[in-house]
C-alpha cells in the first residue's frame, strides 16, 4: 500500500473546519471578555484573622462546596429560530426541513465562579423514544449564555414529538447522556417541538 | 519541499514524493512583533488578527496529535488561554510557532491524562457518525476510528513529526526547533514514523476500506 492514500485520509478526517476555529476563537474571546476574580491577599488576610479562623474557611469550603448556578431556558430563546412566541404558546410549535431548532439558557442565579469553563450538549430523544446527540458545543465561562443549534434537515428523520435536551455541565472530553442527570452535576432543559416533514422529505426517510 | 515554497497559505502540500492534495499548508510566518506587543497590552484588534490566523493552526495540532479522546476543541481554546495570558513571556516573535507548540504539547499532555481512566473504552464511534450528518458518513466515520487506531499506535514523538512535516509541511530545521532535538533525530524520526505508520495500516485492514470507499 502506499503511503499517499493513508496521509490523505488522516489529514481530511482531521482538518478542522472554518466554522470550528471560528467557534473556539469565539469562545477564547468570550472567556477572556469575562474579568478575572479579584485576586485575594492571602498572606495578608491570615496574618489579619488569624490560622483558627483560615482553617474553619478550609474546613468550610471543603464541607460546604460552593453553590452551582441554575440555568433556565431563555424565554425569548426556546424553540425554532424566528418563532419566538414560543414561550408563550401552550403547544409545542411545528417545524419542518432546513428550520434551525435552537435552544437558549442563561443564569437565573449568581455564579460562584463565573470563569469555570462548562459545556453544553443538545440532545434529542424522537417520537420513538430513541435518543442521540444533535450538536454540542464548545466549553464556554459558565457566566454566559448556553446556545446550541442544529438544523432540521441533518437530524430529524421521524416525523412527531421531539424531546430536545439542553445538557449543560462540567467540562469534559466525553459526551453527556442524558440518563447523567443527578449523577454528574449535569444541568438539564427540555424542550418539546414537532417535527412535521414536507413529503420530499419523508420519501428520503 | 523546498525552503522556497513553504511560506505558501493555504495551498497545497506534497504527501509522499509526488502527490499533491488540497490540504491547507500549515505552516505560516511569525506574526510581527508589532501585533505581538499589541496583543500583549490588550489591544483587541491585534489579539483577534492573532487567532484568526492561528487558531486553525492550534486547533489542527490538537485534531492530529491529541488523540482519539481527546476534545480538540476544547483542548485548543486551553492552549490560547494559556498562551493569552503568558504572551508577556515570549521574547521573540519569531519563535512564535515553537513557543505554541510547545503549548500546545503542555495542554495535550493534560488533556490525554484527563482521559486516560477511558483508555480501554471502545470509541465513540456513534458520535462520529452523528458528526458526519447522516449515514452516508458511517464508512468515512470507519475509515476515520481506523486511521485513528493506526496513528495512536506511533509513538508520540513520531506522530508529532510526521504531522508537522509530511502533513504540514514544516521544516526539518523548524521541527527541530519545536521539539527541542538535533535535525539528524527529526529525520530519523521521521523516517521510522513513515515505516510504522504503513506498516500498521496494513496491518488494521484501512487499504481494504479506502479501496472500498472509491
Amino acid at each position: 500500500m502506499k503511503r499517499d492514500p493513508l496521509l490523505q485520509a488522516f489529514a481530511e478526517a482531521t482538518e478542522p473546519s472554518p466554522e470550528a476555529a471560528q467557534r473556539v476563537q469565539i469562545r477564547v474571546e468570550q472567556v477572556l471578555a469575562v474579568p478575572p476574580p479579584q485576586r485575594r491577599r492571602w498572606k495578608m488576610w491570615l496574618l489579619g484573622m488569624g490560622a483558627p479562623l483560615a482553617a474553619a474557611g478550609v474546613l468550610l469550603t471543603v464541607l460546604m462546596p460552593l453553590p452551582r448556578p441554575r440555568y433556565a431556558l431563555d424565554p425569548l430563546g426556546p424553540g425554532i429560530l424566528d418563532h419566538r412566541a414560543y414561550a408563550a404558546s401552550p403547544h409545542p410549535p411545528t417545524f419542518d426541513e432546513g428550520s434551525v431548532v435552537r435552544v437558549v439558557a442563561r443564569p437565573v442565579t449568581d455564579v460562584p465562579n463565573p470563569r469555570q469553563h462548562w459545556r453544553s450538549e443538545l440532545w434529542g430523544t424522537d417520537p420513538r423514544g430513541s435518543t442521540r446527540r444533535l450538536e454540542r458545543d464548545l466549553a464556554i465561562s459558565s457566566v454566559g449564555t448556553f446556545s446550541t443549534e442544529a438544523v432540521a434537515s441533518n437530524w430529524f428523520g421521524v416525523e412527531g414529538r421531539w424531546r430536545l435536551h439542553l445538557l449543560i455541565g462540567p467540562r469534559s472530553s466525553r459526551p453527556y447522556q442524558p440518563k447523567d442527570l443527578g449523577s454528574d452535576d449535569i444541568i438539564r432543559l427540555d424542550v418539546d417541538l414537532i417535527y412535521r416533514p414536507t413529503s420530499a422529505q419523508k420519501e428520503e426517510y | 519541499m523546498t525552503t522556497a515554497d513553504a511560506w505558501i497559505y493555504p495551498g497545497e502540500v506534497t504527501l509522499g514524493r509526488d502527490q499533491r492534495v488540497s490540504i491547507p499548508r500549515r505552516r505560516l510566518p511569525p506574526p510581527s512583533d508589532e501585533v505581538i506587543n499589541l496583543a500583549r497590552e490588550g489591544n483587541a484588534e491585534a489579539r483577534g488578527a492573532l487567532l484568526a490566523t492561528w487558531v486553525p493552526v492550534v486547533l489542527a495540532w490538537c485534531s492530529r496529535l491529541g488523540g482519539p479522546r481527546v476534545d480538540p476543541d476544547d483542548a485548543a481554546q486551553d492552549v490560547w488561554m494559556v498562551a493569552l495570558r503568558r504572551l508577556d513571556q515570549l521574547h521573540r516573535a519569531e519563535i512564535f510557532a515553537s513557543w505554541m507548540f510547545g503549548i500546545t504539547r503542555r495542554v495535550l499532555a493534560q488533556h490525554r491524562r484527563r482521559v486516560w481512566g477511558r483508555r480501554r473504552s471502545p470509541l465513540d464511534v456513534e458520535s462520529m457518525v452523528h458528526e458526519e450528518g447522516s449515514r452516508a458518513g458511517a464508512h468515512r466515520a470507519e475509515i476515520r476510528r481506523k486511521v485513528w487506531e493506526v496513528l495512536v499506535s506511533l509513538p508520540l514523538k513520531q506522530r508529532e513529526t510526521l504531522v508537522l512535516m509530511d502533513l504540514e509541511g514544516w521544516s526539518t530545521r523548524e521541527v527541530a526547533e519545536m521539539t527541542g532535538v538535533p535535525s539528524g533525530t527529526v529525520a530519523s524520526r521521521l523516517r521510522l514514523a513513515r515505516q510504522r505508520f504503513e506498516r500498521t495500516a496494513r496491518a488494521r485492514g484501512l487499504a481494504q476500506l479506502l479501496e472500498a470507499e472509491q
